[in-house]
C-alpha cells in the first residue's frame, strides 16, 4: 500500500474510528483500524461488533493494499504530526506514515482476523436530511434510561406508520421526550442504541449531506457520501406511551424561555439532595414561582408575573430534568401544562406542535 | 444427546481449532436453537458473529458436530435477541440517580399482555390475622392452578391489598410458568372489551380471546351488577373456563350473595371454589406494615411515631401508606424528625375525617335498607319485620351517634330507655353469631357515608 493524502482529515475520520472500536477486547484486532485502498481514495474501518464505522477520504494511490493498525497509537500518532499532508506506506507488517518533518514506523496486526463487516440487504430505506435526524436524536436521548436493565428504554425509539410523520421517542419512565420529523414511511418500528445514538449525532452533526437511512430486523446502517455507520438494534417492544401524553390541562403556563431557564438554573443552586425544586402556579394572580431550600446552603424564590389560565397549582419537580427539558425546546415561549401536583406536567415551545417533553413530579407533601 | 451435549462437545472440539481469544469473541454466547433432520440451527449473537462463522469457521462447526452426529448435514445461523451483548454489562457514567421520592409513568411499569404490575408479588405483601386466608388460598391456587380453588373469590373493603394479592398470584405463574397466558382485568375493562368487539360484530372473537387464558382475574368484579349482556358473556367465558379446569380469580367488595343485580347462577357460580375476605389490619398488623414500607426512610422515623400512626390511622392500608409518606415529606422538608403533636397536625389534615351523622340520618339509612316507612319505626307495633330494623337503628344510634339510652327511646316514641338498652345488647349479641346481620350492618354504614360524603 502506497498513497498520501490529507492528514486533517484523515486524523478526523479515524478519531471517528477509533470511538467504535473495542478499548479492551478479548480479540486484538478489534481494537484495531483497518486502512485499506480505493479508486482514488482512502478506507477507515473499525468495529467492536456492536457497531461498526467505515469512513473514506480523497487520497492520490499509488499501490493498492490493506493493512491493520493499532486504533489508539494511529490516532496519538496523528494527532501529534505538525504537517498537512501524510504519506502511507505499508511494508512487511509494518506501516510508515512520513509527512514533511517526521517519520514514524507503526508495527502492525494480522489482517487474518478482523471482522467482515456485515451487509445490509437495501429493501428498506428511507432519506432523511442530517438536520432533522440530529435535531430529533439531540432531543430525545436525553430522556433514555441510563441503566440497561430494560433495553427498550436505554433506546430512542423511532417508528412510523402510514402517513403520520415519522417520530423519535425515548423515556425513562420518569420524564419522556417526544419528536416529530417532516418525513414519512408506511412503516417502520426500531430500537436505536443510546450509545448508537450518541455515536450518529457525533459522526454526522456536521456534515451537511442528507442521511440515507437501510435497516433490517437485527440492524440499521446510515450512510452518507463518505462515511458507514452500522449499529445492532436493540430488540424488545417500546411501551405503548401515547396513553401517557394529556390531551388536556387544568393549568396552562406560558412564559419566555430564558426567563424560567434562569429561574430554574438558579433554584438548582439550591435544592435538596434530592435535586428538588418547587414549582408554584398562581392562577388568580398569573404570578409563576420557583423556589428550592435547603437546610445547609439556603432558599431561593422567584416570582414573576406571565400568562397563566386555569387553576393555581404547586407541585416539585427534579430540577435536572427541569432544566434538560427546558433546554431542548427551540422556540423561545414556553408553554407549560399541569394537571395537578401528582401528575406529569407537559413542556414544549408555545407554537411547536413537532416537540414535546413530559416530566413526572417528585411526590410532595 | 441432547442440543446442549451435542454443542457443548462440540464447542470442546472447536476450543482446540481456534485461538483462545478467536473462540472467546466468536462461540460464547452461542447455543443451538433447533435441530431436526440433519439441518443444525445455532443462535449467535449479532450478525458479526453470523458472518464471520458463516464465513470463516463453517467447515470446522459443520465437521465438529458430523463427527459426534453424522447425520448433520448443513448448519444455519440466526441471529437471537436472547443473548445478552457484551456491552450492557458496562456501567454508565452518567446518571442522575431516580430517588426514592420521584414519581414514575405509571402506565410504563403495566405489562402489555398480561395487564400486570411486578411491583405487586408475594414477598411484598404483609400478611396478618385479617389477610392470612386470602393469602394461603392465594398462594395455594398458585401453586395449584385450576386445581386448588376454582374460582378463588377474593372481597373486602378499599385499600385492603385485594389489587395486590389478585396480581401477586399473576406474576407468581408468569413467573414460574411463562407459557400460561394470563390476563389481569377489571370488570369495567372486561365490558368495554365486549363493547368494542361487538361494535366491530367480533363477538366470536371476544369469546376467543378470553377463552385461551390459563388465568383469567377480573377485579372489581362488582360493577358488573346490572349489565345483563356483560354478565351474560362472563357466564360463557367461565364455563368454559371452568370445565377446561382454567383457573378464574375474582375480587369484589362484598361477598358474591350481597352484590346486588347479579344473576343467581353467577352468584352460585361465584360461590362454588373458594370465598376468602380481607378484613381490617388490626393493630400490629398496620405496625407491620408500617415497618415494612418505612426501610429506607429510617433517618425521619422512630419506633414511636410509627405506632402513633399505626394507632391513629385504622381503616385501610393505602390510607396508611399516604399518612406515612406524608410524615416523612414533613420531616424531610423541615429536615428533623417531627414530635408526636406535629404529627397528629399533619394527620388530622391527611386522613378521612370521622364519620359525621346525625340522627336523623342514621334512621333514614336505616328505613331505607330494610325498605319500611320511617315513621313506621316509630310507632308502636311488635311486627317482626318492624322491630328488627328498629332494634338495629337503636344500636347505631348509640354506636355511631353516641346517643344516650333516654334519648334513643325519646326518639323512637317515647319508649322506655330500658328498651334502647335492650335493643343494642340484643343486636350486639346477634352480631357475634349471625353474619348475615353484620354484613347488613356494613352495607347500612357504607350507605351513610357514602350519602354525607357527596
Amino acid at each position: 500500500m502506497k498513497l498520501s493524502c490529507n492528514k486533517n482529515e484523515l486524523y478526523k475520520l479515524v478519531s471517528l474510528a477509533e470511538r467504535s472500536t473495542n478499548k479492551n477486547p478479548t480479540l486484538i484486532a478489534l481494537s484495531s483500524i483497518l486502512l485499506r485502498t480505493g479508486k482514488n481514495q482512502l478506507f477507515i474501518i473499525s468495529t467492536n461488533l456492536e457497531v461498526a464505522f467505515e469512513g473514506s477520504l480523497a487520497a492520490s494511490v499509488d499501490e493498492d493494499g490493506e493493512i491493520l493498525s493499532p486504533g489508539k497509537t494511529l490516532l496519538s500518532v496523528l494527532y501529534a504530526m505538525p504537517d498537512e499532508e501524510v504519506d502511507l506506506n505499508s511494508a512487511g507488517g509494518n506501516l510508515k506514515i512520513v509527512s514533511k518533518t517526521s517519520s514514524v514506523n507503526l508495527k502492525c496486526l494480522n489482517m487474518e482476523e478482523f471482522p467482515t463487516i456485515p451487509k445490509i440487504k437495501k429493501e428498506n430505506h428511507f432519506q432523511i436530511s442530517y438536520s432533522s435526524l440530529i435535531e430529533a436524536l439531540k432531543n430525545t436521548i436525553i430522556a433514555t434510561a441510563t441503566n440497561y436493565t430494560k433495553p427498550e428504554l436505554a433506546s430512542v425509539y423511532m417508528f412510523s406508520q402510514g402517513k403520520l410523520p415519522l417520530t423519535l421517542v425515548a423515556t425513562d419512565s420518569f420524564r419522556l421526550a417526544e419528536q416529530k420529523t417532516n418525513i414519512t414511511h408506511p412503516s417502520l418500528a426500531l430500537l436505536l442504541p443510546q450509545k448508537t445514538c450518541q455515536e450518529v449525532i457525533r459522526i454526522f452533526e456536521d456534515s451537511g449531506d442528507d442521511i440515507d437511512i437501510t435497516f433490517n430486523k437485527n440492524q440499521i446502517l446510515f450512510q452518507n457520501k463518505k462515511i458507514s455507520f452500522l449499529s445492532r438494534l436493540t430488540e424488545g417492544k417500546f411501551p405503548e406511551y401515547q396513553t401517557i401524553i394529556p390531551k388536556s390541562f387544568d393549568t396552562q403556563v406560558f412564559t419566555d424561555k430564558n426567563q424560567i431557564l434562569n429561574a430554574v438554573r438558579a433554584a438548582g443552586i439550591f435544592s435538596s439532595k434530592l435535586s428538588e425544586v418547587t414549582i408554584a402556579v398562581d392562577g388568580d394572580k398569573g404570578i409563576l414561582g420557583i423556589k428550592s431550600s435547603n437546610a445547609e446552603t439556603g432558599e431561593y424564590e422567584s416570582n414573576y408575573q406571565t400568562k397563566i389560565s386555569g387553576a393555581s397549582v404547586e407541585a416539585n419537580f427534579n430540577y435536572h430534568y427541569l432544566l434538560e427539558a427546558l433546554q431542548t425546546i427551540s422556540n423561545q415561549k414556553v408553554f407549560m401544562g399541569f394537571n395537578g401536583p401528582q401528575k406529569a406536567v407537559l413542556i414544549r415551545g408555545a407554537d411547536d406542535a413537532g416537540y414535546l417533553h413530559l416530566v413526572m413530579p417528585m411526590r410532595g407533601n | 444427546m441432547t442440543n446442549e451435549e451435542l454443542w457443548q462437545t462440540a464447542l470442546n472440539e472447536l476450543e482446540l481449532a481456534v485461538s483462545k481469544a478467536n473462540f472467546i469473541t466468536w462461540f460464547q454466547n452461542t447455543s443451538v436453537a433447533d435441530h431436526q433432520g440433519g439441518m443444525v440451527v445455532l443462535n449467535v449473537p449479532n450478525a458479526f458473529a453470523k458472518e464471520w462463522l458463516e464465513y470463516k469457521y463453517h467447515k470446522f462447526i459443520l465437521k465438529a458436530l458430523r463427527n459426534l452426529s453424522p447425520d448433520v448435514r448443513n448448519v444455519e445461523y440466526v441471529i437471537s435477541s436472547e443473548i445478552t451483548p457484551l456491552l450492557q454489562k458496562r456501567k454508565r457514567e452518567r446518571s442522575i440517580l431516580p430517588q426514592e421520592n420521584q414519581l414514575e409513568f405509571k402506565e410504563l411499569l403495566v405489562d402489555r399482555e398480561t395487564n400486570l404490575n411486578p411491583r405487586y408479588t408475594f414477598d411484598s405483601f404483609i400478611v396478618g390475622p385479617f389477610n392470612e386466608l386470602a393469602h394461603a388460598a392465594s398462594i395455594a391456587v398458585s401453586k395449584n392452578l385450576g386445581q386448588a380453588y376454582n374460582p378463588l373469590f377474593l372481597y373486602g373493603g378499599v385499600g385492603l391489598g385485594k389489587t395486590h394479592l389478585l396480581q401477586a398470584v399473576g406474576n407468581e405463574i408468569k413467573k414460574t410458568s411463562p407459557r400460561f397466558k394470563v390476563l389481569y382485568t377489571t370488570s369495567e375493562r372486561f365490558t368495554s372489551d365486549l363493547v368494542n368487539f361487538m361494535q366491530s360484530n367480533e363477538a366470536a372473537a371476544f369469546k376467543e380471546k378470553y377463552r385461551s387464558y390459563d388465568l383469567l382475574i377480573i377485579d372489581d368484579i362488582q360493577f358488573i351488577a346490572g349489565k345483563v349482556k356483560t354478565q351474560e358473556e362472563l357466564f360463557h367465558v367461565f364455563n368454559h373456563l371452568y370445565e377446561a379446569s382454567k383457573q378464574i380469580i375474582f375480587s369484589s367488595d362484598k361477598p358474591p350473595h350481597a352484590i346486588n343485580d347479579l344473576e343467581e347462577r353467577l352468584k352460585s357460580r361465584f360461590e362454588g371454589g373458594m370465598v376468602a375476605d380481607i378484613g381490617q389490619p388490626e393493630y400490629e398488623s398496620r405496625l407491620a406494615i408500617l415497618k415494612s414500607k418505612s426501610q429506607g426512610k429510617d433517618a425521619y422515623l422512630n419506633q414511636e411515631i410509627l405506632e402513633y400512626i399505626a394507632s391513629n390511622v385504622q381503616k385501610n392500608v393505602r390510607e396508611l401508606e399516604g399518612a406515612l409518606n406524608a410524615v416523612v415529606a414533613k420531616s424531610k422538608l423541615s429536615g428533623k424528625t417531627l414530635s408526636v403533636p406535629e404529627i397528629k397536625e399533619i394527620l388530622d389534615k391527611n386522613t378521612q375525617p370521622k364519620r359525621i351523622v346525625t340522627a336523623n340520618h342514621i334512621i333514614k339509612c336505616v328505613a331505607e335498607f330494610y325498605d319500611v316507612n320511617e315513621r313506621t319505626l316509630f310507632e308502636k307495633t311488635r311486627k317482626k319485620e318492624i322491630v328488627k330494623p328498629r332494634q338495629v337503628a337503636m344500636y347505631l344510634l348509640r354506636e355511631d351517634y353516641s346517643g344516650s339510652y333516654p334519648y334513643i327511646g325519646q326518639r323512637f316514641g317515647g319508649r322506655d330507655h330500658t328498651t334502647a338498652i335492650h335493643a343494642f345488647d340484643k343486636i350486639s349479641k346477634e352480631l357475634k353469631k349471625n353474619s348475615q346481620l353484620v354484613e347488613e350492618m356494613k352495607r347500612i354504614r357504607e350507605l351513610y357515608d357514602y350519602s354525607s360524603s357527596s
